[in-house]
């Protein structure tokens, strides 16, 4: 079994003129949680689009899996399939589909039966809806009853943390290998960030790698084994929390795009 | 949003057993009644003024129901008819057949109905393609065109039964909606709706000019009536006792098809496929982030919904028995349009219904046929500025926990980490 | 003779391509400031061309200075009019769905335009059929080398080249131009930067109507009939000329009139039975430019997602 469940190779692309990200070299390794940190700008999202073939690499490769494939290869349905999901930055759900039905769109993908099964609906189909909506029930729990208590109602009636929620467990009902969190904590108070550090921590547990973008340095700190910081689609640092908050070249990244509470904290932050 | 009790929530939708079931489907089944002989007595009512007063009383009573002192039993009636949806389309399917023989003496409103019936088949395809998976098609006609042309193309020139022409007609007419889905693929929103206006003019210009396909603008004409056996559609009804014009061949023809339309499209939307739609529909990126295939969905919904255009083009050809160019123009493509977003987009009765009023109400003020398109068009403004979700906007249904896994989750009042912080997100939430 | 016969060609491409431009303006100011295929637009340009058949009709006119003074009568009355009309829509119509889905301002426009359509036809005295429309014109020609330019066309030419500059001040150099810009960029921003944005969008229907109007009146003079129902044609022209320059985009859609109407006289002359054909032709320009080059021919903007 290799190391590395998802690498980049080489990873390039350009908007017009400007290269969001730039001859990346990345690894993702089994089982582990990598947060990928770096000032506004520097393709950390960029990165995230590429890997779900949202964009199309200027140049360079994606290699996911093992035996490997070639991401670029395939359109972004199939790399869900593949074992890669995601959640966005800026919230992506389907507003008026209810909370439930939100977390079945995840299991798309998996789930079988085109026209003729969905009119005649026979015991195979509905079997694998029942065990579909019990599957997203099990997923729903891992928010406690936050989300369960919501079952019902459209994904727009829910609180900010909650559609936060609601993206990580959509994305959970998709089985993926690999969850890309895109500043998961992103908007949320110091409560609401602790308890989504737990959460994440249980997934990992649950037996998923994960990826994930974030500023918050004490999340950071808190579930990440491996750090990389980016600036300009480079990638700057590889390593434990402390190496990579300790380099010269992160910190003065941070200090170049104008430090502020979101970026980098000062050293001695709370524990 | 503070969480509700979930408790509370699963104890809404519990389903209802015993006596307050069987109120539940009287009443439902009373309500239905009761809208099918109101609609019944507006068909009646000969001279306009007596029907302008009909319809301002109609609309009265639909307001206060909504917002005045009668809204209690609106909700009653609107529950009754969640926990007992099979009385409610029983009732409904029965009205429907009467239809033909309460207005035996009146032809007319046979004829009527069954072009309402045809209109409500397309509208149903059209709320496939816009109200699931929110693909704006302004050339709908072009569908209902391939379908009619084709069916009558194939019976006139080669002798095809009826049976058989459907079909291909149905299907022909699907084509034409993967043709349009490709440049779908890449557009959206007012685009995507230029798009199909272009492809609808487009086509009905080569319909008139096309002469070997289409006889240009003369159109076919003489197409042969449907029979079942030795029955033909033209000569009159005959069942049992009852002797029926020869129109209710028709009715029924399109009232059967009507019904299968919506069951499969109602099949449709509670599937995968449905839910699939639906989240393109509000997403397509996160759509396909989660797996799923938007090409795929949006070719099989343009397919999907051309081909019930192209069912509903086949009928009417056949009943008519006259298919030209002038029969599928722009106005027939808003015409359908304005039907799904009037009843509400996405809901099958909803869409339905606006087929059925945008046939019968212009039918009623033919005595104004010059005024006709000036009152539609002050009617849409109206609609659009008053109620733009349409008159029966979608509800979606509400799910069941699966209550075993529920309880073996032990969810309940244990964990108190977990539950502390439930009890506080009120606060916390934004 | 050929280069003569493309001189006079290049003509006609001029005067239709005048129509189509002033036509696509409106329809490019309406989608950048409100986001709206405006279907009533086409009405409006044939309001215009009613408009001044009442301005010639009350008016009498049979020397030549009398001729001018019509002439302009005619376009300030129209022009007025056709604004005037447009902000009505706007006021009456649009502004209470502003807010609502694509597909309700949509349908609104729709309804506008049987609405419009469907009174002229109704109550304008023999409104439902072809009406002469007069021109004071003693149809002088000029001709350069073989090359024949009638005294309208070089009116036509001439008042919408004259227009497309005085629009470029306008977007350019006012307040109006300015704030309409900001509209079309981010409508919520501009109103926190202080713009008036009720007050905009009513100056830019009234401009963009108004200009409707001001073509609807050439189209008269140009083919001296006009039928209730003639803007039905001219708006699916016009959006079309929007679309090659870019919805949205004010000098693409000056550009973009002028190209549909080179393109058109192109088709007629090179494809074979080319006039039944043309607007097959231009209905997939169409198609192929929404689906190809949705931002138009002029410039590519990439989206963003995540
Ligand atoms: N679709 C696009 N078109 C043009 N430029 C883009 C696009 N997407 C990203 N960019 C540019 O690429 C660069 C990197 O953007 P990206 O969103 O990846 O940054 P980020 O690291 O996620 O920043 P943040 O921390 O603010 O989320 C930015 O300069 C951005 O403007
Ligand atoms: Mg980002």
């Amino acid at each position: 079994m290799p190391r590395n469940l998802l690498w980049t190779e080489r990873l390039t692309i350009d908007f017009g003129g400007i290269r969001a990200v730039d001859g990346l070299d990345l690894e993702v390794r089994r089982d582990e949680v990598l947060a990928i940190i770096g000032p506004n700008g520097s393709g950390k999202t960029t990165l995230f689009n590429l890997i779900a073939h949202l964009y199309t690499p200027t140049s360079g490769k994606i290699h996911f899996g093992n035996p490997p494939v070639d991401l670029a290869k395939y359109a972004a349905h199939e790399i869900n399939a593949l074992g890669v999901a995601r959640t966005f930055q800026t919230i992506r759900l389907f507003p008026n589909l209810t909370v439930v039905e939100n977390v079945l769109i995840g299991m798309n993908a998996r789930l079988k039966g085109g026209l003729i099964s969905a009119v005649l609906r026979p015991p195979r189909t509905r079997r694998q809806e029942t065990e579909a909506e019990e599957e997203a029930l099990e997923i729903l729990s891992l928010f406690g009853h936050r989300l369960i208590s919501m079952y019902n109602e459209p994904a727009f009636t829910l609180s900010y943390a909650n559609r936060r929620r609601l993206e990580i467990a959509r994305a959970l009902a998709s089985r993926p290998k690999l969850l890309l969190l895109d500043e998961p904590a992103a908007g949320m108070n110091p409560n609401e960030t602790r308890e989504v550090m737990e959460d994440i921590r249980r997934i990992h547990e649950g037996g998923r790698s994960i990826a994930v973008i974030e500023h918050d340095m004490n999340l950071v700190e808190g579930i990440a084994h491996r750090v990389v910081a980016m600036d300009h689609g480079v990638k700057i640092a590889e390593g434990s929390y402390r190496e990579v908050r300790a380099d010269p070249e992160v910190i003065k990244a941070y200090l170049g795009s104008g430090a502020n509470a979101s970026g980098m904290p000062a050293s001695g932050a709370r524990t | 949003m503070p969480e509700k009790d979930f408790v509370a929530c699963q104890a809404a939708i519990e389903p209802q057993k015993g006596p307050r079931r069987l109120v539940d489907a009287a009443i439902a089944g009373t309500a239905v009644a009761a809208l099918c002989v109101a609609f019944a007595v507006g068909l009646a009512i000969r001279q306009l003024p007596y029907f302008v007063v009909y319809l301002a009383a109609a609309i009265a009573i639909a307001l206060l129901l909504r917002r005045g002192p009668m809204a209690g039993i609106a909700e009653r009636v609107g529950a009754a008819f969640g926990s007992s949806r099979p009385t409610a389309v029983g009732v409904l399917v029965l009205a429907l057949a009467a239809y033909p023989i309460l207005f035996q003496g009146n032809p007319y409103l046979i004829q009527v109905g069954a072009l309402s019936a045809i209109y409500v088949i397309m509208a149903s395809g059209l709320n496939i393609t816009l109200g699931y998976a929110g693909l704006l098609d302004i050339g709908f006609a072009v569908y209902f065109g391939a379908g009619a042309y084709t069916s009558a193309q194939l019976a006139v020139n080669f002798g095809v039964s009826f049976w058989i022409g459907i079909v291909l007609g149905g299907l022909c007419a699907s084509i034409f909606g993967f043709i349009v889905a490709w440049p779908a693929l890449r557009v959206h929103d007012h685009y995507l709706g230029l798009v199909t206006l272009g492809y609808g003019l487009m086509m009905n210009l080569l319909a008139r000019n096309l002469r070997f396909l289409t006889n240009g603008t003369d159109g076919v004409i003489n197409i042969p009536p449907p029979s079942i056996g030795a029955h033909d559609f033209t000569r009159p009804l005959i069942l049992g006792p009852l002797t029926l014009p020869f129109q209710a061949n028709f009715y029924y023809l399109a009232l059967a098809i009507a019904l299968i339309t919506c069951f499969v499209s109602y099949r449709l939307r509670e599937s995968s496929l449905g839910r699939a739609w639906e989240a393109i529909r509000e997403d397509e990126i996160a759509a396909r982030c989660s797996g799923v295939n938007a090409r795929g969905m949006k070719i099989l919904a343009f397919s999907t919904g051309a081909f019930f255009g192209g069912v509903g083009g086949s009928i009417f050809a056949h009943m008519i028995g006259y298919i030209g160019p002038d029969s599928f123009t722009f106005l027939e493509s808003i015409t359908v349009l304005v039907m799904v977003v009037l009843g509400g987009a996405g809901n099958i009765v909803g869409a339905a219904l606006g087929a059925v009023l945008l046939v019968i109400i212009p039918e009623r003020f033919r005595e104004f046929q010059e005024l006709r398109l000036l009152l539609f068009g002050v009617a849409l403004v109206l609609l659009m500025i008053g109620r733009p979700q349409g008159i029966l906007p979608r509800r979606r249904a509400r799910r069941l926990l699966p209550q075993e896994k529920l309880a073996a989750l032990s969810l309940g009042e244990a964990g108190p980490g977990r539950n502390a912080r439930a009890s506080s997100d009120g606060t916390l939430g934004a | 003779m050929l280069s003569e016969n493309w001189a006079q060609q290049i003509v006609n491409v001029a005067t239709i391509g005048g129509m189509y431009t002033l036509v696509a303006v409106g329809f490019t100011i309406f989608f950048g400031v409100l986001g709206l295929i405006n279907f009533a637009h086409g009405e409006v340009f044939m309001l215009g061309a009613f408009a001044a058949l009442v301005v010639a009709r009350t008016l009498d006119f049979t020397s030549t200075a009398g001729g001018v003074a019509m002439i302009a009568a005619m376009f300030v009355f129209a022009t007025l009019f056709c604004g005037v009309v447009g902000a009505a829509i706007e006021r009456v119509a649009f502004k209470p769905v502003r807010r609502a889905p694509m597909l309700v301002m949509l349908i609104t426009s729709l309804g506008v335009s049987f609405i419009l359509r469907e009174a002229v036809r109704e109550f304008f005295p023999d409104g439902a059929n072809p009406l002469a429309f007069p021109s004071p014109f003693q149809s002088a020609e000029i001709r350069l080398r073989g090359v024949v330019i009638s005294d309208t066309q070089i009116l036509l030419i001439a008042a919408s080249v004259l227009i497309v500059i005085g629009l470029y001040y306008l977007v350019e150099r006012t307040w109006i131009g300015r704030s309409m810009r900001a509209i079309a960029e981010d409508r919520d921003a501009a109103r926190m930067m202080g713009v008036d944005v009720d007050r905009v969008i009513l100056a830019a229907f009234f401009i963009g109507s108004a200009l409707g109007g001001v073509a609807g009146v050439m189209n008269g003079l140009y083919y001296l009939s006009i039928r209730f129902d003639m803007g039905w044609v001219m708006a699916i022209k016009g959006f079309t000329a929007a679309v090659i320059g870019g919805l949205g985009n004010i000098y693409g859609a000056a550009a973009g009139g002028y190209l549909l109407a080179l393109l058109e006289v192109l088709i007629v002359a090179l494809v074979p039975e080319g006039s039944e054909y043309k607007d097959v032709l231009v209905f997939l320009v169409l198609i192929l430019m929404l689906v190809f080059r949705p931002s138009g021919i002029f410039r590519q903007a990439p989206q963003k997602v995540g």
